[in-house]
């Protein structure tokens, strides 16, 4: 009998505080605080591979939705990589494209590549979001070489995804 | 009760705020990286660098007046609310954490108001500025 009164008090205490009005705030207060807190954490989320389709090459390639300019994946780069002998601009093209494999909406910088004269092949002049050149900040018509340490040739861009945007202004 | 109360707050407190950083950084990354650069560091002797500059200047009324006055602010696509969230979000993304909790966040009035009457000078007055801040 002792031992049955043991076990139903050892059960009785165990429930008793695991099911307490205070554990249940505590415990309510820590998933509320947690799940708030996990988007705060420094995880290099921009790493994040991108789920995508489609061939570099190309116009039709879903990141050059803004471009204007000789694709550097035709001029012995990539699509985020310069040629030999260029070095990318500083100062860029910002637009956003959509990606048609994961239908979110993602922010690319165009860089353009300089130090050698204009590669001429795949020339890609799309321009989603471009605006005329009194609107500067949102014209993509520039030569962005100028602000190269490279200078002013100009020889072709390279698309760099730097974000998603999921934000509505 | 209270306690549920005042948790339930803290959360959509801090998730408002996440909220609010992650558009900041999406307006700055669309309309001010272009040019400042992701890092916020510029290109030397072309475009000015963010860091501990942009804290520094908006310390200052004079500076705040700057600030609120360059081409890239009076030109922006933002709303003047949206220009003041990118700029609060700046100071403190691109500065000393001490620093940037010492100065007075910009607000969508004081936007609106100052970018209406675009700078013509703006490296002599940038460096005027950054000579008489403190």
């Amino acid at each position: 009998m002792d031992r049955y009164d043991s076990l139903v008090e050892r059960w009785s205490r165990a429930l008793a505080q695991s099911s307490s009005r205070r554990s249940v705030l505590r415990r309510l207060g820590t998933l509320l605080v947690g799940a708030a807190a996990l988007p705060l954490l420094p995880v290099a989320r921009g790493q994040a591979v991108v789920k995508e389709q489609g061939d570099p090459a190309t116009c039709e390639y879903w990141r050059y939705c803004a471009i204007d300019g000789f694709l550097c994946a035709c001029c012995g780069g990539s699509v985020t990589t310069c040629p030999p002998g260029t070095e990318a601009a500083p100062i860029t093209w910002v637009g956003t494209c959509r990606n048609a494999t994961d239908g979110k909406e993602y922010i690319v910088s165009y860089n353009d590549c300089c130090g050698k004269s204009s590669c001429g092949r795949c020339l890609c002049n799309r321009n989603e979001g471009d605006r005329p050149l009194y609107r500067p900040q949102a014209a993509n018509d520039y030569n962005w070489c100028v602000g190269s340490k490279a200078n002013i040739p100009y020889h072709c861009t390279v698309s760099r995804i730097v974000g998603v945007a999921d934000k509505k202004a | 009760m209270r306690v549920l109360t005042f948790v339930l707050a803290l959360w959509v407190s801090l998730l408002a705020h996440a909220d609010d950083a992650a558009r900041a950084k999406q307006n700055y990354q669309l309309n001010c990286m272009g040019c400042h650069a992701e890092d916020g560091k510029g290109l030397e002797g072309q475009v000015p660098s963010l860091h501990d500059t942009l804290s520094k200047i908006s310390s200052a009324p004079q500076g705040r007046d700057y600030v609120l006055r360059v081409p890239g602010v009076t030109q922006s696509l933002l709303s003047p609310a949206e220009v003041a969230e990118v700029l609060n979000w700046a100071i403190l993304q691109f500065s000393d954490v001490e620093v940037a909790k010492q100065v007075k966040p910009f607000t969508a009035a004081e936007v609106a108001k100052a970018r209406s009457q675009p700078l013509l000078e703006i490296s002599t007055t940038r460096a005027k500025v950054l000579r008489e801040t403190p």
